[in-house]
């Protein structure tokens, strides 16, 4: 236990003098939080359209205007040529060009079906799907108004039979994106300061040579080991109670009910997380091979795990992967805690996958740890 | 500037590279790996939204509506249930996103022409699948709903000579007409991947000589400090632009990405976004001490504002002003444009000289604010 005290102390030691080291721990997190909280969890709204008005009426005036009025579009400007549009498109100055035909307002008044083109950049296929489906709407609730206008001028009544939904949302009543981020943020910053720091302590000791200095003290592996973890241990916490702090004072996240139960996974998660690094430091000899082999085990978790794309709408193999990464399972925990109030009990069929895979991960870096540094 | 002592730093760097397998071949999956993960397994749709339906009606009305859910591409019914309990266990714990509750006179009112009622209960944690899939929800009510409407209108319309729909949107996609998200998306891997073995292992690979102690042995040495500068960066020079011409390979032979522009300005605009890779690589180095700091700083300060304020996932024009303002300095901003205009657009130089003069000014100002920072001494 002494032992294991002075392997920590030393460690400590090391750590605080790294003045770079320290500034990086406090920093990433309030940085993380900001970025993801500010970038990721936007709407997509006020996409920038030019209009090709070849009609110059009222009703293509009016149609214009439900696009601008919707939000979602903002108008950039008018263009007089399809060759303007095309520019307008190139440079990226706007990502639609709405096209209304010269006999548009003819067809209209005489109740004949017309056609207008949307000229839509489809670069980034994500944002042009939404942009589409925003234009479409749009049309269609002309047409309603079209259709019932016409029906009151015939002097008819509208029926009114239909279907009135009533959503009601849990969780997150208001959606706001940032109460989802929150949860999100602790799992990526945790994986993304565990893995490498663990994997350079150790890697540090064998590439320094020093690791031969500890192979001759009576340590053994085991004390080694906890030892130089310990420290890192602390710094996980650290960061997650700085994100969830922050998290609360600055964005307003409602607290947990469960602190408990939020604290005890993530301790557990920090462990295979460390079990991950220790598995690096393992296979690696040098600081730089830890840094790229880092982001080998970091890239899938936090592309693959939910954080940003729903694993549900993902390739069928690729969800069989996605079953392999710890992180997928913390997240599910942490965003149920944070956001369901749920607790331990209920959380059992995510927690135990987690435990496996933990153990899975630690034993096997334990058996190369053993050999690498006993 | 001697030229010997240049080759000389550069050809003992390039010899510890060839000796470090692990390094040679991780630099070379890993731009391929994320390649692989980006085009095969990320979706940015929402699609197959886990869903519980509770219909309480049980008429061929209310048989017909759930249907359409069943059919939608969007949706995956995974439970029917029978009381509203059963429901909310399932979207408790996670298995549905959504649940649908049909009302017990749903076919009644319909059929008796008033309006009929649904509950939609969406589970609302992620904030992005419930906006979409509540959007979802409500077209397909809405096509339902029209399609009784007009099948109950139809006499009504013959009365009144009147016919139904008036404009039609025909969309034409430019430049990406599949939408295909691997398209956009290789450009951004471009940047980000010459970020990463650029400025990562430049800084740590700088520092390393720091660290281990070699640093006095080249202090020592005739060698000025430009020489030992460039030298130890150029085998890294080396190995980001064998990467980038990897990935433009291997996009085009797994995902058959073409560049619809010039090859040459692609090559051209590469080398010269590399200036700038290198010397934030060179900057983080000579404000760090050790490895593991350098790793992390270097990751802070080129990875993450690569990833997230570029624009390579997340459009600039919807983040807050500030956050806006920020992205003027990340470089990989100008090159992803740059880099999407020549892929995507074909366009040439006329349309990009601006982001092109702007990463060759960024480049310049990293070497020269590196240049005066890198000191050949101890500690």
């Amino acid at each position: 236990m002494r032992r294991i005290l002075q392997v920590v102390r030393k460690e400590f030691i090391q750590i605080r003098r790294d003045k770079g080291l320290v500034r990086m721990v406090l920093i990433a997190p309030l940085m993380q939080l900001v970025i993801y909280g500010y970038v990721v969890a936007t709407d997509i709204r006020a996409l920038p359209m030019a209009v090709l008005d070849q009609s110059d009426s009222a009703e293509s005036r009016r149609l214009v205007d439900r696009f601008v009025f919707s939000g979602y579009f903002t108008l950039e400007g008018h263009v007089g040529s399809l060759k303007e549009a095309e520019r307008h498109l190139n440079s990226g100055r706007s990502m639609i060009v709405l096209v209304i035909p010269e006999d548009f307002a003819r067809d209209v008044r005489r109740g004949v079906k017309t056609q207008v083109q949307l000229l839509v950049d489809g670069t980034n296929s994500n944002t042009a799907t939404i942009a589409m489906g925003y234009a479409g709407g749009i049309v269609a609730a002309a047409n309603q108004e079209k259709l019932e206008e016409g029906i009151h001028r015939k002097g008819l009544r509208m029926i009114e039979a239909g279907i009135r939904e009533e959503p009601r949302v849990w969780f997150n009543p208001s959606l706001r994106a940032i109460n989802y981020m929150i949860p999100g943020i602790i799992c990526v910053l945790l994986m993304e300061m565990m893995v490498p720091l663990t994997a350079f302590s150790l890697v540090r000791e064998r590439e320094r040579g020093t690791v031969e200095q500890l192979m001759v003290t009576p340590l053994r592996a085991e004390e080694v080991l906890i030892g130089k973890t310990i420290p890192y241990i602390a710094i996980g916490l650290i960061d997650a109670i700085l994100i969830l702090t922050a998290g609360t004072l600055w964005f307003g996240v409602p607290l947990p009910h469960n602190l408990g139960a939020l604290l005890v996974c993530t301790s557990l998660f920090i462990v295979v997380a460390l079990s991950l690094g220790i598995l690096v430091a393992t296979v690696v000899t040098t600081q730089q091979q830890a840094a790229l082999s880092a982001q080998f085990a970091l890239v899938p978790n936090i592309l693959l795990s939910g954080f940003m794309f729903p694993i549900q709408s993902m390739p069928e193999a690729m969800q069989w992967f996605t079953t392999i990464l710890p992180m997928r399972y913390f997240l599910v925990i942490v965003r149920s805690i944070m956001m369901k109030g749920l607790g331990l009990t209920e959380l059992w069929d995510q927690i135990l996958p987690l435990v496996g895979l933990g153990a899975v991960i630690f034993t096997i870096s334990w058996l190369r740890f053993r050999r690498v540094f006993g | 500037m001697r030229f010997s002592a240049l080759r000389a730093i550069a050809r003992k760097e390039f010899i510890q590279i060839r000796r470090d397998k692990a390094t040679l071949y991780m630099v070379a999956i890993f731009p391929l790996m994320m390649l692989v993960l980006y085009g095969f397994g990320i979706r940015y749709d929402v699609k197959s939204v886990p869903m519980t339906v509770l219909d309480q009606d049980g008429t061929p009305q209310s048989r017909q509506y759930v249907e359409r859910f069943v059919h939608s591409p969007y949706f995956v019914v995974r439970r029917y249930v029978n009381n509203y309990r059963e429901l909310q266990r399932d979207i408790d714990r996670g298995e549905s996103r959504i649940g649908l509750v049909v009302s017990a006179d749903f076919g009644e009112r319909l059929s008796s022409r008033r309006t009929a009622e649904v509950q939609v209960i969406v589970d609302g944690a992620d904030n992005n699948t419930a906006t979409i899939a509540m959007s979802y929800v409500s077209q397909i009510t809405q096509a339902y709903s029209s399609f009784v409407m007009v099948q109950q209108l139809e006499a009504l319309l013959r009365q009144a000579q009147l016919t139904i729909p008036a404009i039609e949107a025909e969309p034409r996609v430019w430049f990406n007409p599949n939408l295909e998200s691997v398209q956009f998306i290789v450009p951004g891997i471009i940047a980000i991947i010459m970020m990463i073995v650029g400025t990562v292992l430049t800084a740590v690979t700088i520092v390393k000589e720091k660290e281990t102690g070699t640093i006095e042995q080249i202090v020592s040495s005739p060698i000025g400090r430009y020489e030992l500068m460039l030298g130890k960066v150029l085998p890294y020079a080396a190995l980001a632009y064998v990467d980038f011409l990897l990935i433009v390979g291997a996009s085009y032979v797994l995902f058959g990405v073409r560049i619809k522009g010039s090859l040459l300005l692609l090559l051209l605009t590469a080398f010269i976004y590399l200036i700038g890779v290198l010397g934030l690589g060179i900057l983080v180095s000579t404000s760090t001490q050790t490895q593991m700091s350098a790793m992390l700083t270097a990751i802070m300060a080129s990875m993450l504002p690569s990833i997230l304020l570029s624009g390579f996932i997340f459009p600039i024009r919807q983040m807050p002003r500030v956050l806006q303002a920020i992205t003027i300095v990340v470089p990989a901003r100008y090159f992803i444009e740059i880099l999407r205009d020549i892929y995507l657009k074909g366009l040439g130089l006329e349309y990009f000289w601006k982001e092109t003069l702007y990463i060759l000014l960024f480049g310049c100002a990293m070497l020269i604010l590196a240049a005066r920072r890198f000191q050949k001494r101890l500690g």
